[in-house]
């Protein structure tokens, strides 16, 4: 990021090009401050604009800015020459104001967006008069990491900073902001996903390191779109964070995050969606009271590591790359909510006996034998699962052939999101009375079965015994 | 709908804990099934049953957790404690060792339990009089030093299993009447279901099942 303060002498305004656009003419300033540079498009008009309260408020000559001129605006020869004229008028207006740095022209050329102190000074104006809205909103307080590095630099860099009126910078409002926000939303916004340069200046945001140890009460942290080398004093967060989401980070493993030896005393949910971890390692130990566990959209192939993780109840390992799961219930406690979808999974042996599971979704994995579901019907807390998008979900009466296996339980599973209907049931009671006839036993009558049913089950008798006669 | 299985006001959990071989996963069979199991495997992680009982005139379905009592299964096991309501924990009364070990049990089911969880001692094999090992006086004496319920049972006689179980949820019971337990903490280990006409008590909310009552018999 730039800083001017620091920075005066190898500042430098130029305007290279112009576009044009439609009626309008902008031309591009391209301000640099010692190593960074940005561009910043302005017209004719904001030129007079500014013009005006220059010489208005700060005394700057009246006759330096390029005439107004009605004929011939659009001709080239024309624009070039006010190009000139503008770069000129913008290197003597900094030069003159150069000890003042008025807001009007601070802003002008864009220093409050990339400039370290102008936009804190930004920043403290706001957070001094919102600060009641900022601290009560529920999703808690949005950063780019531009202001987190400037703050980060700001406290660490003494920056000569002219003593105006003008200048008044009150960081300590953004600190007592800072140390009591509860949730904090950071995310890297470049200009793609692979130019990470921000908006249209040189500054990389992937290069900008930040301190989150002014945030002293922080509960909930989400990271997007950084990496880990960006962050400095994450542990500072260890003994207040009960959420941390750490998403599309390139994290490699968990250890990169909850990094070692010191417990996360309050975690309770971890978030490492769409990274590239590979596996659970034992880090996760560090954080004993974690509940919730996601790790979607990695490359895990395992699970391990977890059976310490006596708190446990959420696990969702959605779209990794877990092929098979052998006696879960020896890797992980008692857990409610099981979520490992778009998967390779091909057996459900491995769920057998994790009773616990209230849970389950295994939507587009590769299980294609409807024997395979025998393991799940033991599942006497179960009452959600989903198996949408595996292979045997394309069979015919899919749903009623899956909801046979669990018996009395089957009217209070919801089956891909679904409760079953009572035509299904009664199927489902169809097949078990037709069950015990092949098994040479008597149906139990005491089967409450509607007429209709009956009927049905009639026919279907009919129709077996036919079968068995040819 | 007939008194089906669902049936029932209130669920508490249970969770068995001891040492390998004490008789953990019998007892659990003979309270479950009525029946002993001679030749009872080693159980893997954990297990699980369920049986509807009735205190005071509720019925209550209890779900019971058999954790596996060797050591390499230890870590997955102490998840199982969290929002247990009663513990039994269990030695074998021909076995010195397994009651040497029962203060490293309290220890984790004070630590991972909450302080309204009963936690009731049985001294199992005690058809076993011959090989004895531990007295009667002294398993009592240790039970009343830390506040627990105590009774010598036998799996395989079946002798004082259903008291334990019931005890356990008559305590749990008056725990909930007198307010000492609080029915909506989450790790409370009881949940209560209301009773409604024609289906599960208390399923999820939203839960409407259409047709269900319109049942043609």
């Amino acid at each position: 990021m730039a800083c001017f303060w620091l920075n005066q002498d190898a500042t430098n305004v130029e305007i290279l090009s112009y576009i044009q656009q439609k009626e309008a003419v902008f031309y591009n300033i391209q301000v640099t401050v010692g190593e960074i540079f940005w561009v910043i498009p302005r017209r004719y008009s904001e030129f007079y604009a500014l013009h005006q309260t220059l010489v208005m408020d700060h005394g700057l000559s009246k006759d330096i800015l390029p005439d107004k001129q009605l004929l011939h605006i659009r001709s080239p020869m024309f624009i070039e020459t006010r190009r000139k004229g503008l770069e000129k008028y913008l290197r003597h207006a900094l030069t003159f104001l150069q000890q003042t740095m008025p807001k009007v022209f601070v802003n002008f050329l864009g220093f409050n967006k990339y400039d370290i102190f102008f936009l804190l000074q930004d920043m403290a104006v706001k957070m001094f008069s919102e600060a009641d809205t900022i601290l009560s909103r529920d999703k808690g307080h949005d950063f780019i990491t531009l202001e987190l590095f400037a703050l980060t630099e700001f406290l660490q860099k003494a920056i000569p900073v002219p003593e105006c009126s003008e200048h008044k910078c009150d960081i300590g409002v953004i600190l007592d902001v800072c140390s009591q926000l509860q949730i904090v939303n950071v995310k890297a916004e470049g200009r793609s996903n692979t130019d990470t340069l921000y908006e249209k200046s040189s500054i990389d945001l992937c290069k900008l390191q930040f301190d989150l140890s002014p945030f002293k009460t922080l509960h909930m942290l989400n990271l997007e779109k950084l990496s880990m080398q960006q962050l400095v004093g994450l542990g500072n967060l260890r003994n207040t964070l009960v959420t941390l989401k750490v998403n599309k980070c390139r994290v490699s493993s968990i250890a990169d995050v909850l990094q070692c030896d010191i417990k996360w005393k309050e975690l309770e949910t971890l978030d490492l969606s769409s990274n590239d971890i590979k596996q659970i390692d034992s880090t996760l130990l560090l954080a004993p009271k974690l509940r919730n566990l996601l790790l979607n959209d990695n490359d895990i192939t395992t699970i391990e590591n977890l059976s310490s993780m006596s708190n446990l109840s959420t696990l969702s390992i959605a779209n990794n790359s877990i092929k098979r799961i052998n006696e879960l219930h020896t890797k992980v406690g008692n857990i409610l909510y099981l979520n490992m979808s778009q998967n390779g999974i091909q057996s459900c042996e491995g769920f057998s006996k994790m009773y616990s599971l209230e849970s389950l979704d295994l939507s587009c994995n590769k299980i294609f034998d409807m024997k395979e579901i025998q393991h799940l019907g033991r599942l006497l807390n179960l009452n959600n699962l989903a198996l949408t998008g595996n292979p045997l979900a394309g069979f015919v009466d899919y749903r009623v052939k899956v909801l046979e296996y669990f018996d009395e339980q089957a009217k209070d599973l919801v089956l891909d999101n679904e409760k079953p209907t009572q035509p299904e049931l009664d199927k489902v009671n169809v097949l078990k009375a037709l069950r015990i006839v092949r098994e040479g036993k008597v149906p139990d009558l005491k089967i409450n079965l509607s007429l209709s049913v009956l009927t049905l089950m009639q026919n279907l008798v009919l129709a077996t015994c036919q079968d068995e006669v040819f | 709908m007939s008194a089906g299985p669902y049936n029932y006001s209130y669920i508490f959990k249970y969770i068995i804990i001891g040492d390998m071989g004490v008789g953990k996963s019998c007892l659990l069979h003979q309270f479950t099934e009525k029946k002993f199991m001679a030749d009872c495997p080693h159980t893997i992680g954990v297990e699980f049953g369920t049986r509807i009982i009735e205190v005071s005139g509720q019925k209550i379905k209890l779900q019971i957790w058999d954790t596996a009592g060797q050591e390499r299964f230890r870590a997955v096991t102490r998840s199982y404690y969290r929002g247990a309501a009663g513990a039994l924990m269990v030695y074998d009364i021909t076995r010195r060792s397994t009651y040497n070990h029962l203060s490293s049990w309290l220890t984790d089911t004070r630590n991972l339990t909450n302080p309204s969880t009963v936690i009731f001692l049985i001294g199992n094999k005690c058809d076993l009089e011959g090989q004895r090992d531990v007295t009667y006086e002294e398993a009592s004496k240790f039970a009343e030093e830390n506040g627990l319920m105590f009774v010598e049972a036998s799996a395989k006689t079946g002798d004082n299993v259903e008291e334990a179980f019931l005890e356990t949820a008559k305590k749990i019971y008056q725990s909930i009447q007198d307010g000492r337990l609080d029915l909506n903490a989450a790790e409370s280990g009881v949940q209560h279901k209301p009773s409604q006409p024609g289906g599960r008590p208390g399923t999820a909310a939203g839960g409407d099942q259409p047709g269900r009552d319109n049942c043609a018999c």
